[in-house]
C-alpha cells in the first residue's frame, strides 16, 4: 500500500473518534455547573434576559438537537464565543496556537538532540558511571512535578543568578518581531530584527528546558533500551566479526533499528508533552493554548474549553498519525498498511 | 479419611495456578533491591501518614500570623508559610492526603477498568468492541486535559480531582485487562467451567480477573506515582485540594506567590511529591522487571 492511501485510512479511522471526543466534550460541558445563559448575560441581569438567552443558544432543545448544532456549528469552524472577552474562541485559539507551538517544538527538538546520543553513550558503556547517572535522571525525571521543576528553574536561574529572563515570551521594552506566523524566533529571523531574535531565544530557555526534561527521561531510555536489544542481534556481531569498526556498527547499522521503538514512543507519551506544556506555560505566564486553557477551566468559560479540548486532541491525533507514518520510512520492514 | 484431607496434605498442588504465580512474585520482590527501596519509601510514607499527629510538631492548619513566613530555623525545621503555618507539620499530614490520592484513585480505576476489560476480553463481540471504543475514545484525550475538564465540570474539590484522575485511568487497566482476557478466556480451565453451565460473571470474577492479577500489580503501582503527580498537578492548578487543605500541590500553588524572597513554601512539598513519587516508580519498575515472562524463570 502506498502512504496516500495509508494516510487517508487513518484520516478515516479518525472521524469517530473525533465524533466521540465532541460528545464527550459537548456532554461534560452540559453537566458544568451554573446556567451558561446566566454567564453569558451576567449576574445582575433579571431572569427575563436570561429566559431569552437561553432561547437565543437553543438551550430549551433536546440534548440531541442541541448536539446536531453544535455538531453543524463546528464544521463551520465555528467554535463560539468566549464567555470571558466575548470574542470569537476560533480567533482566540489561532492567536494563541503559535506560542505553544513554538515552545513545544523547541522542548522536542532539544529533546532529541541530547536523547539520542546520550542513549547510545548509555547502551555502550552499560553499567559504566554514565548509565547509572543517566539512569538516576531518568527516574528523577519522571518523577518530577513539572509545576515545581518550573519553578525551581524560575528561583535559580531567574531570581537567584539573574542569568536568564522570567515570565512571558520578549521582553516588555521589545516590540514583537513583525511577521505574520506569530512564531517569534521565525518572525524576527524573517525580518531581520536580532534585538526581538535575542529576546525571545533567552525567554525560550526557561520553558524549553522546564518541558523537556520529563519527556528527556522517557526518551533516554527507551533510546538505551532498543539500542541494547539491537546490539545484542545476529547482524552486529556479523558486522563486528566482520571488523568493522565500532563506530560503524553503532551508527550506520544499529541506530537506525533502534530508533524506531522509540518513535512508537515518543508519539504516545506526546500527550505528557501536552500535559507538561500546560502546566510550563501557566507557571511562565507564556500566552499559549495551555495557559489559556487553565484560565478558561477557572472561569468555567465552557465555548473556549471545548474548543481547545478539540483543538489539543487533534494535536494530539495528528502527532499519532505522524509518528505513523515516520515508522513506515524509518523501518523498511513496516509497510504502511 | 475425609476427602478434603488428601486437598490439605498437598496444598499447593491444589492451589490455582494464579496463587502459585502471584506467591513466586512475591519471592521474587523480596531478593530485588530496587523493588525493596521502593517498598521501604511507600512504607515510610504509610508510617508518617498514620502517625501524623505524633510526627508533627505543630498544627498542620492553625494559623499564626506573627510567625509568618519565617525561615527555616530550629523551631520551624522547614519554615513556615504565609499564615505562620509550620511547613514540616504540614508536609507531615499531606501524607495522609498523599495516600488516599493513591489509594482512592487506584481503587476506582483498577477496578472499574479491569471489570470493563475482562468483560470485552471475555464477551468479545458486539459487546466487547463498544466497550473498547469507548476506552479509545478517553485515550484520545492527554491525561491532564481531561482531567482538569472533569475537574471543572464537576467543581473544584480533591474529592472530583480524584474521580476525575481515576475515570481516565480506566482505559489503561482495561487495555491491559482485555488483552490478557483475550488469551484467558481459550485456557482450558475456563471451557470446564463453561462445560460446566457457569454463569458468565462467575467466570469472570473466579477465573479471568485473577489471571490478570500480575500485569495490573504493577500498572497500579506505577498508577499510584502518576496519580499523585496529577492530583497535585490539578491541586496546582487550582482545580483539587482548596486551602487550608495541606495538599503538597496546593502548598507548592500557594509558595509560588512568595517564591522570589521565600524560597522554602514552595521546594519543600515539591520535594515531598519527587521522593513519593521516586518510590511508587521505582517499585512500579522493578516489578514490572520480575512479572517481565522473557526474564522470569
Amino acid at each position: 500500500m502506498n502512504m496516500l492511501t495509508f494516510v487517508s485510512r487513518r484520516l478515516v479511522a479518525m472521524v469517530p473518534v473525533l465524533l466521540g471526543v465532541t460528545i464527550l466534550t459537548f456532554l461534560l460541558s452540559h453537566v458544568i455547573p451554573g446556567d451558561p445563559a446566566r454567564l453569558l448575560v451576567g449576574q445582575k441581569a433579571s431572569d427575563e434576559v436570561v429566559k431569552r438567552m437561553r432561547e437565543e443558544l437553543g438551550l430549551n432543545d433536546p440534548l440531541h438537537i442541541q448536539y446536531w448544532n453544535y455538531l453543524k456549528q463546528l464544521l463551520r469552524g465555528d467554535l463560539g464565543m468566549s464567555i470571558r472577552n466575548r470574542r470569537p474562541v476560533v480567533q482566540d485559539l489561532a492567536e494563541r496556537f503559535p506560542a505553544s507551538f513554538e515552545l513545544t517544538f523547541v522542548s522536542l527538538l532539544i529533546c532529541v538532540i541530547i536523547a539520542i546520543p546520550l542513549g547510545i553513550l548509555t547502551a555502550v558503556r552499560r553499567n559504566h558511571v554514565v548509565d547509572h547517572v543517566a539512569r538516576v535522571l531518568a527516574l528523577l525525571g519522571v518523577s518530577t512535578p513539572v509545576f515545581w521543576w518550573g519553578l525551581l528553574l524560575l528561583l535559580i536561574f531567574y531570581f537567584r543568578l539573574g542569568w536568564l529572563p522570567g515570565p512571558g515570551r520578549i521582553d516588555l521594552a521589545v516590540p514583537p518581531p513583525a511577521g505574520h506566523t506569530g512564531l517569534y524566533i521565525l518572525d524576527s529571523l524573517l525580518s531581520r530584527d536580532w534585538r526581538a531574535l535575542g529576546s525571545s531565544l533567552r525567554h525560550l530557555v526557561l520553558p524549553a528546558f522546564c518541558l523537556c526534561y520529563v519527556y528527556l527521561a522517557v526518551m533516554t531510555r527507551m533510546v538505551r533500551s532498543s539500542m541494547l536489544e539491537v546490539l545484542n542481534l545476529d547482524y552486529i556481531r556479523t558486522a563486528r566479526a566482520n571488523g568493522l569498526p565500532e563506530r560503524a556498527v553503532i551508527f550506520r547499522h544499529a541506530l537506525g533499528n533502534a530508533l524506531v521503538p522509540t518513535v512508537t514512543i515518543v508519539g504516545l507519551s506526546f500527550g505528557e508533552l501536552i500535559g507538561g506544556a500546560i502546566l510550563t506555560e501557566t507557571i511562565f505566564a507564556w500566552p499559549g493554548l495551555g495557559s489559556y486553557m487553565v484560565d478558561s477551566v477557572l472561569f468555567l468559560d465552557f465555548p473556549a474549553i471545548m474548543g481547545c479540548t478539540i483543538l489539543v486532541c487533534l494535536i494530539y491525533m495528528a502527532a499519532n498519525l505522524i509518528v505513523d507514518i515516520a515508522y513506515g520510512f524509518l523501518d523498511p520492514q513496516v509497510r504502511w498498511g | 479419611m475425609c476427602p478434603g484431607a488428601a486437598a490439605r496434605n498437598y496444598g499447593l498442588r491444589e492451589m490455582s495456578p494464579w496463587m502459585k504465580d502471584f506467591l513466586f512474585t512475591i519471592r521474587l520482590v523480596y531478593r530485588n533491591t530496587l523493588a525493596m527501596a521502593g517498598i521501604a519509601i511507600i512504607t515510610c510514607l504509610v508510617l508518617v501518614a498514620v502517625f501524623a499527629p505524633l510526627l508533627a510538631p505543630y498544627s498542620p492548619i492553625d494559623i499564626s500570623l506573627d510567625e509568618r513566613l519565617s525561615p527555616p530555623s530550629a523551631s520551624h525545621i522547614l519554615g513556615t508559610d504565609e499564615m505562620g503555618r509550620d511547613i514540616l507539620s504540614r508536609v507531615i499530614y499531606g501524607a495522609r492526603i498523599s495516600i488516599r490520592i493513591a489509594v482512592t484513585v487506584v481503587t476506582i480505576g483498577g477496578a472499574v477498568g479491569s471489570i470493563l476489560g475482562a468483560t470485552a476480553g471475555y464477551l468479545r463481540g458486539r459487546m466487547g468492541s463498544i466497550i473498547m471504543r469507548v476506552m479509545d475514545m478517553i485515550l484520545a484525550f492527554p491525561a491532564l486535559v481531561l482531567c482538569m475538564v472533569l475537574a471543572a465540570a464537576l467543581g473544584p474539590s480533591l474529592n472530583n480531582a480524584l474521580l476525575a484522575i481515576a475515570f481516565v485511568q480506566i482505559p489503561k487497566y482495561a487495555r491491559l485487562v482485555h488483552s490478557q482476557a483475550l488469551s484467558l478466556r481459550e485456557k482450558q480451565y475456563v471451557l470446564a467451567a463453561r462445560s460446566m453451565a457457569a454463569s458468565t460473571p462467575w467466570i469472570i470474577w473466579h477465573h479471568i480477573l485473577p489471571g490478570c492479577l500480575s500485569p495490573v500489580l504493577v500498572l497500579a503501582t506505577m498508577g499510584m506515582g502518576e496519580a499523585i503527580l496529577l492530583a497535585a498537578s490539578l491541586s496546582f492548578i487550582g482545580l483539587g485540594a482548596q486551602p487550608p487543605e495541606p495538599e503538597w500541590g496546593a502548598m507548592v500553588a500557594m509558595g509560588r506567590q512568595y517564591l522570589m524572597d521565600h524560597w522554602w513554601l514552595a521546594t519543600f512539598p515539591g520535594l515531598a511529591i519527587l521522593v513519593v513519587a521516586v518510590g511508587f516508580n521505582i517499585l512500579g519498575d522493578a516489578l514490572r522487571d520480575i512479572l517481565d515472562p522473557r526474564l522470569r524463570r
